[in-house]
């Protein structure tokens, strides 16, 4: 299940297990900074081991699969795209993901710029000029390609890190 | 310290002094001056005037609604100015929202302006609930009988008529129903007009409960009544009016210490191919009433 090789992802969301069952005195919640402690020793990880655009590429894959299956069991499956936003903020919300807005969305070229305020992954971290939150472009991607049924990409063009205090997304069709 | 010192901090110093006055002091010149501490202040200076600019231009545009503007400099202040520009460009997005009815919308952290964004978005949301429940309750009145709440004359004649194309186009029946309440003159006579109205409100309640949710009840006059029944052939219409003609015999209106009785005479006839229009399927069904009428009463009979 968990160590089965693989090529393609088998992520399934069985797989977070009965927490409620596992955890009854310490509850489903953890702090901010044990989240970003595995993320950012796993990049440190990874990057020793291979390189930075092998991290990248794994993150971002691994936010897809999480995008896609929060939008399959944490989101009804409307098909209406304000609804479906409506849902999203209160759930990143719920979460304590972030503060999702949106700045534009264009129906017709499938064209959205997003942003996030009180990131997760890195509202708060040292400035480094560097966009971190790959995790996050994944994690959007899927999320609009779950709704849309289609392929998207989200780059994140603004961060924290970058010296920004909201992180923005830019959203489109994969082969747009 | 040197005169030449003394002189290069005083060019310094009215250069800051410019800045401070919004004025455009240029870049100060460097050449020429070997000493380290000196330049380095010297080139703090000249960032910190650049990063001014630029962050005095960016407050304009974003001023004047500019919101693309691109804030670069890396100055703290320009960090709040560009989560100030996220928040002006969500706040657009919002409002085309609202613009096509999306009235969940709120606005967050932008403290008493907020407060009365959401309260105006609350406002106009009452209103709107408010001018569509009017026009709810318009249409309700323009379209009913106020007595009964069934469907008045023009409402029923627009719904007949459309019936008649659709049957016709896709070459399915319905049936049409003509009632008449007998002697209802009499009833009005003999106990009232409030009496009277019982009945028609006993009446249609009745014709409602024998009905499906899909046929069209009309109060066409006084005490006449007209079906639509879609999909319905003359055998099927048979059946139904003569439920109705049934139950309507087994009524009993209670009025003051008085129990009233009445029958009602039923004409029907379904969709031909040669008929022209509504009026020719109604007006058949009316005949067979009036032959209804004039053979009794209390009967159904098909034209």
């Amino acid at each position: 299940m968990f160590k089965e090789e693989r090529t393609a992802p088998q992520f399934d969301w069985s797989h977070l297990g009965d927490i409620e069952w596992g955890r009854p005195n310490l509850g489903p919640q953890t702090a901010v900074a044990v989240y970003r402690l595995m993320q950012f020793t796993l990049r440190d990880a990874i990057i020793s081991h291979t390189d930075v655009a092998t991290a990248n590429r794994i993150f971002y894959d691994a936010g897809l699969s999480a995008g896609k299956a929060i939008h399959e069991h944490l989101l009804s499956n409307t098909r209406d795209f304000d609804r479906f936003i409506a849902e999203l903020q209160e759930t990143l919300r719920k979460l304590a993901i972030g503060i999702l807005r949106v700045e534009s969305s264009d129906m017709r070229t499938h064209r959205f710029v997003l942003t996030v305020a009180e990131d997760l992954d890195c509202s708060g971290l040292p400035m480094s000029d560097e966009l971190v939150c790959t995790f996050d472009e994944g994690f959007i991607a899927g999320l609009f390609s779950a709704h849309f049924g289609k392929q998207f990409t989200a780059r994140e063009t603004d961060c924290w890190c970058t010296g920004d205090r909201v992180c923005r997304f830019e959203v489109v069709l994969a082969d747009a | 310290m040197e005169h030449n010192d003394i002189e290069r901090l005083d060019r310094i110093s009215a250069h800051l002094h410019a800045l401070l006055h919004n004025e455009q002091p240029g870049l100060l010149d460097l050449t020429g001056h070997k000493e380290d501490e000196i330049r380095q202040v010297g080139q703090f200076v000249n960032s910190l005037s650049e990063a001014l600019s630029a962050l005095t231009n960016a407050a304009h545009l974003l001023s004047i609604g500019d919101m693309d503007v691109q804030i670069v400099a890396k100055l703290p202040a320009c960090h709040h100015l560009k989560n100030l520009q996220a928040t002006l460009r969500h706040l657009t997005w919002q409002t085309g929202q609202i613009a096509k009815g999306d009235f969940s919308q709120r606005v967050e952290f932008l403290g008493e302006f907020s407060y009365s964004f959401n309260w105006m978005v609350e406002q106009l949301d009452a209103y709107r609930q408010r001018i569509l429940g009017q026009n709810r309750e318009l249409e309700r009145l323009a379209t009913t009988d106020p007595l009964t709440g069934v469907y008045n004359r023009r409402y029923f004649m627009d719904f007949a008529t459309k019936e008649f194309l659709r049957s016709q186009r896709y070459s399915h029946v319905f049936s049409a129903i003509q009632m008449d309440i007998d002697h209802f003159k009499k009833i009005n006579d003999t106990h009232g007009h409030a009496v009277g109205d019982e009945v028609i409100k006993a009446f249609t309640v009745m014709c409602q409960e024998v009905l499906r949710e899909s046929d069209m009840l009309g109060r066409v006059g006084g005490e006449e009544f007209s079906i639509i029944l879609p999909e319905t052939d003359r055998a099927g219409a048979l059946i139904v009016a003569e439920r109705i003609r049934r139950a309507i015999a087994d009524l009993k209106v209670y009025a003051d210490d008085h129990v009233v009785r009445f029958t009602v005479s039923i004409g029907l006839t379904s969709l031909r191919q040669d008929d022209a229009g509504i009026e020719a399927v109604l007006r058949r069904a009316d005949e067979a009433l009036y032959l209804a009428k004039n053979g009794g009463r209390n009967k159904v009979l098909s034209g």
